[in-house]
């Protein structure tokens, strides 16, 4: 992933955010990672204090979205993220327990780019997160902007 | 001869006119007994939908500190694998004169004598006990899961012709079948309008179980078996397995219960699953088993189910 890319990760779960953390960086990204813990405060930073998403014009992000979070449903923010016109080319990757169908259509009409479901069983889920961060390493992503 | 037919008349028309208000108020109390059913089948059907969302929701958040604990205690295996092999290392250096392995690769197990090998040993059991009952935690809930999908899924009915259907079941797994010497036969079989995949999976279910609690040693024969009764279809298939203690009959289709020795995989699951969809498909099914006699489960569906009239309880 070209350097400047910044991985927002929005999980509530500290010790999920902990291990997709680690999981990411030991598949040798080394890019900056920003968590945040509710979906509040990721809004509150993707979209700025005036709630146009204007402060990332021009910056490379990439989200990893959880869709329980406490406050907002996830696809609450997935929704958000595609209709701003200065995030919606940024790759919304959906990281989460649910493996439901449904949730998986509609988070995929809603414009989400993958779909992933956590794996219990740890060796598939640090496995999952490993080739993600692969994954991260060779797109490309757009700067955010226009 | 006038007054004895006055009299008959009155007393025709009065018994008539009785008549007439005893069916007025059958008819009343018949209104008032469907209104109330329909009452008391809608609480019901709302109570039934409540639990469906609290079974999902509950086994849907459970997961979640699941795979925390999963993780760290994976994260804590590899750390411990740091550890002795540290210990390992430091405790070569202390005894100088011994020489250092060989093979001492990062890879290879560190060499650890007395107290600390049985240190790393119990520090692994400990590990594998966590892990072994996070795996069965992981597979109720997703069990729970399922049947909570399961059980919100509308049926459509279709006519099925029933024996092809148990046909292509037995085709998936006859590899199963080869392994344990066993024969399935079919007879003919009564076709019915019902849902497919709910069919398929009571079949499947029955068949799977059969398979399974065979007994050792002793080839398989699995017959299933179909007649017509009443508008009703009913299959039988029976098997020369181990068979069911009477007194485990009832408890072998309650959730998470599981009957005789207990030496195959499973959740306790299946059965309980079958009858759910076989009460669903307006049914009803028994079992006749003695232990190591073999058993007989009794499957009878409706010929012409309709999801209308046979609404969800």
């Amino acid at each position: 992933m070209s350097n400047p890319v910044t991985i927002i990760m929005i999980e509530d779960d500290e010790g999920h955010a902990r291990l997709i953390e680690r999981n990411i960086r030991r598949s040798g990204v080394n890019n900056e990672i920003k968590p945040f813990t509710s979906g509040t405060a990721a809004l509150n930073y993707l979209l700025g204090e005036d709630g146009s998403g204007v402060d990332h014009k021009g910056s490379a992000l990439l989200i990893l979205l959880d869709l329980n979070l406490p406050d907002t449903t996830g696809i609450d923010i997935l929704k958000r993220v595609k209709e701003n016109k200065y995030l919606k080319t940024t790759p919304v990757v959906v990281l989460t327990t649910t493996d439901d169908s449904h949730e998986i259509k509609r988070c995929y009409d809603l414009g989400c780019n993958v779909y992933i479901t956590k794996p219990v069983n740890y060796e598939s889920f640090a496995n999952a997160i490993r080739q993600l961060g692969l994954f991260f390493s060779v797109i490309q992503i757009p700067p955010a902007a226009t | 001869m006038v007054v004895l037919a006055g009299i008959a008349i009155f007393m025709v028309r009065r018994s008539s006119h009785a008549r007439d208000q005893a069916d007025a108020r059958l008819r009343d109390s018949h209104l008032n007994l469907e209104a109330t059913i329909d009452e008391r089948t809608a609480d019901l059907r709302e109570a039934n939908d409540e639990i469906q969302r609290f079974a999902y929701i509950v086994s849907h958040d459970l997961r979640s500190p699941l795979v925390n604990i999963m993780g760290f205690t994976s994260e804590l295996e590899e750390l411990r694998g740091d550890i002795f092999k540290r210990i390992a290392a430091l405790s070569r250096e202390q005894s100088a004169a011994s020489p250092a392995p060989e093979n001492a690769t990062d890879t290879a197990e560190p060499l650890l004598e007395g107290s600390d090998k049985q240190l790393s040993e119990d520090f692994s059991e400990a590990l594998s006990f966590i892990k072994s009952s996070i795996g069965k935690m992981d597979r109720l809930i997703s069990a729970i899961l399922s049947l909570t999908r399961e059980g919100r899924r509308e049926f459509e009915p279709v006519w099925i012709d029933t024996k092809e259907l148990i046909e292509g079941i037995v085709a998936t797994v006859a590899h199963q079948a080869a392994e344990a010497q066993a024969e399935i036969r079919i007879d003919a079989l009564p076709n019915i309008v019902s849902d497919r995949l709910a069919l398929e999976q009571i079949f499947s279910n029955l068949i799977d179980n059969a398979l399974k609690y065979l007994k050792t040693g002793v080839p398989g024969e699995i017959t299933v078996r179909g007649r017509t009764k009443l508008g009703f279809a009913i299959f039988e298939l029976s098997d020369n397995g181990r068979g069911i203690d009477p007194k485990d009959h009832q408890r072998i289709f309650e959730l998470f219960r599981r009957a005789g020795t207990q030496d195959k995989p499973g959740q306790g699951i299946g059965l309980a699953h079958v009858r759910a969809l076989v009460r669903r498909l307006g049914g009803t099914m028994s079992v006749a088993s003695e232990l190591h006699q073999g058993s007989t489960f009794t499957i009878t569906l409706p010929i012409n189910w309709s999801a209308n009239r046979n609404p969800r309880p």
